[in-house]
């Protein structure tokens, strides 16, 4: 799997990470797991107007929407308000688990060393509050930017041309969903190596922040490539969430399979860009 | 590793099986009934060009429905949307065969039995009959006039004037509305009650114009009733605040009274899940009329010089 001296191209990292993920189904196991939670989130909110689950839902929805929300097609759009408020629990507290075991397969394939997924979870599992605490810290700071963008005066930086109009309201909406995948990329980049200094160097929280930084200082051009080359796979996924309100008149499901894409992009996305960077990681290591 | 995703595919499997088959819900109506819908604004759009079997088609879907689900909730509106089917066909003994039924059948109902004479009343009005028209309005007010439906139809009358090109009588129906509103506000009424007439009445002084006093009675019902959160859904209320902004700002010009009555609503209901929002309407509010101040001074500067 390694090479003798570390490429520096990007795109041959890259290609070298989807051959190891290919020929490696273990690193993706953890992966189908997170997949498999997200999609049986997303049937319980599926459900979730409709009985035996709306004896459990159907207040929450009055209380937090209306009546409207409990009946076709509008319950689509309480699906997709729902689910994506639901991301930010489920990345904190399921993909740092599972991206953390992810990792820990790659070490164990690097080093020649079987791998068992019971060990595996089981070693994952020992460093669960650490990975806990580093994707809460990523979370926090992508708030903060997602924050300050909200609060900046998009209206005074688009030219007045731009935003007249139904269209102009679509080309800022869509503006703001684009910048905030900016502001995921920037975060994604600053945390990248958190997971692997974790779980392969088993640093504490504070020390991996420090190897963290070190690592992306000496691979930063690396690092900003990776990154924004596979996130640009998200580029569609938010024109589809920011512009689906075009299906909602005529195939409101659309929705449904949108979310489905939704997820299996970004376990793609992250299954890339954490087997990238922890070959990177490790070859790092091998090479002083 | 494949029989754990294997056992897992089956689990997402199993559930999805184990809650469809569950469901008792009316999911299945509400999906047909809108896509129904679909086909009616579809066919509403220009009935005069579309094929009369195009309608026949459309009511046979609907009493199809009303055959496979004659228990569920929703048929009352199912007959009610194929008579409405009738009228854009202009077949009008059907949809009076359909509404003199449906009258019969859903008699306990007031909201659904002033909504069927409205219907009702429509095809009089396309059968150009004004007296039958009107009699018809005249029995919804009286008899069902506290329902979403029998409130609507005194702005509804002097709508149909508009629509007759009869300014003078439409006039006359605003004060007619505003009276009946008033009559009803002299009974006794629930706090729900109250609050949607006053809307309504509202509704009428903007009509005629008379932002001073929709602004008043919009800010009444707004003020004593909509907090009561239990009577009125936030939703109704945010539709209130929506056309408040609308009156003071674009027509009355009186921002500085729109914020009193919102600073009285945030201090009488301290936890309304609407307060963040009228906070920052206030503010936007007192800006305004900080500009708008700032605006005449620089006008009369301009005077002087």
């Amino acid at each position: 799997m390694m090479a003798r001296k570390i490429p520096r191209q990007p795109v041959v990292i890259l290609k070298s990470s989807w051959n190891t993920l290919i020929s490696h189904p273990a690193i993706i196991f953890p992966f189908c797991i997170v997949a498999f939670l997200q999609f049986l989130a997303l049937e319980v909110l599926f459900f979730a107007h409709r009985y035996p689950l709306n004896k459990f839902f159907a207040p929450l929805i009055l209380r937090f929407n209306s009546e409207a929300y409990m009946h076709y097609p509008y319950n689509f759009i309480l699906l997709v308000k729902w689910f994506l408020a639901l991301q930010p629990v489920m990345f904190v507290l399921v993909h740092s688990f599972f991206i953390g075991a992810a990792v820990i397969v790659i070490n164990h394939i690097n080093n020649d060393r079987p791998v068992h997924m019971r060990s595996i979870f089981r070693e994952t599992r020992r460093h669960y509050g650490k990975l806990f605490l580093s994707f809460a810290i990523a979370l926090g700071s992508l708030m903060l930017i997602f924050r300050g963008l909200d609060s900046l005066p998009l209206h005074n930086m688009i030219p007045a041309v731009l935003m007249k109009g139904a269209a102009g309201e679509i080309i800022r909406q869509n503006g703001v969903a684009l910048l905030k995948l900016l502001g995921n990329i920037v975060v994604t980049i600053l945390f990248i190596y958190m997971v692997p200094a974790l779980v392969v160097s088993e640093k504490n929280l504070f020390s991996a922040l420090i190897m963290n930084f070190k690592c992306l200082v000496r691979s930063a051009g690396f690092v900003i490539a990776v990154v924004v080359l596979t996130s640009l796979l998200y580029v569609p996924v938010i024109l589809l969430l920011q512009n689906g309100e075009i299906f909602q008149g005529v195939y409101p499901e659309a929705w449904m399979w949108i979310l489905i894409f939704y997820v299996l992009v970004t376990l793609m996305i992250e299954a890339v860009q954490y087997t990238t960077i922890t070959v990177y990681y490790l070859l790092m290591k091998d090479f002083g | 590793m494949r029989k754990t995703l294997g056992i897992l595919s089956g689990i997402l499997i199993g559930i999805f099986v184990v809650l469809t088959l569950t469901d008792h819900s009316e999911y299945k109506i509400e999906k047909k009934l809108w896509q129904m819908q679909r086909q009616y604004d579809a066919v509403a759009q220009d009935p005069a060009v579309v094929p009369g079997k195009r309608f026949d088609d459309i009511a046979a879907q609907y009493q199809a429905i009303i055959d496979k689900y004659p228990s569920a909730s929703m048929i009352p509106k199912v007959r009610l949307q194929q008579a409405r089917v009738y009228l854009l066909k202009k077949d009008f003994q059907r949809v009076f065969r359909v509404i003199n039924g449906f009258l019969e059948r859903y008699s306990g109902d007031p909201e659904l039995s002033a909504q069927a004479l409205l219907l009702l009343s429509g095809a009089y009005e396309a059968q150009q009959d004004e007296s039958k028209t009107l009699s018809i309005f005249k029995r919804i007010v009286e008899e069902y006039p506290l329902t979403p439906t029998g409130l609507n139809v005194p702005l509804y009358i002097a709508e149909y004037y508009i629509r007759l090109n009869r300014p003078e009588d439409a006039a006359r129906a605003l004060n007619d509305a505003a009276l009946n509103y008033r009559n009803l506000l002299a009974r006794r009424l629930t706090s729900r009650e109250q609050f949607f007439v006053l809307r309504y009445l509202g509704l009428v002084y903007s009509a005629k114009q008379d932002w001073d006093s929709a602004l008043n009675v919009f800010g009444m019902a707004l003020q004593v009733y909509g907090g009561t959160k239990d009577y009125i859904p936030n939703t109704v209320v945010l539709q209130v605040i929506r056309t408040l902004n609308t009156i003071a700002v674009s027509e009355f010009k009186n921002a500085e009274k729109l914020a009193v009555i919102y600073e009285n609503f945030v201090s009488m209901y301290p936890r309304h899940p609407l307060n963040s929002h009228l906070k920052e309407v206030i503010a936007g509010l007192k800006q305004l009329k900080t500009g708008n101040q700032t605006g005449q001074r620089e006008d009369h500067d301009a005077d002087a010089l």
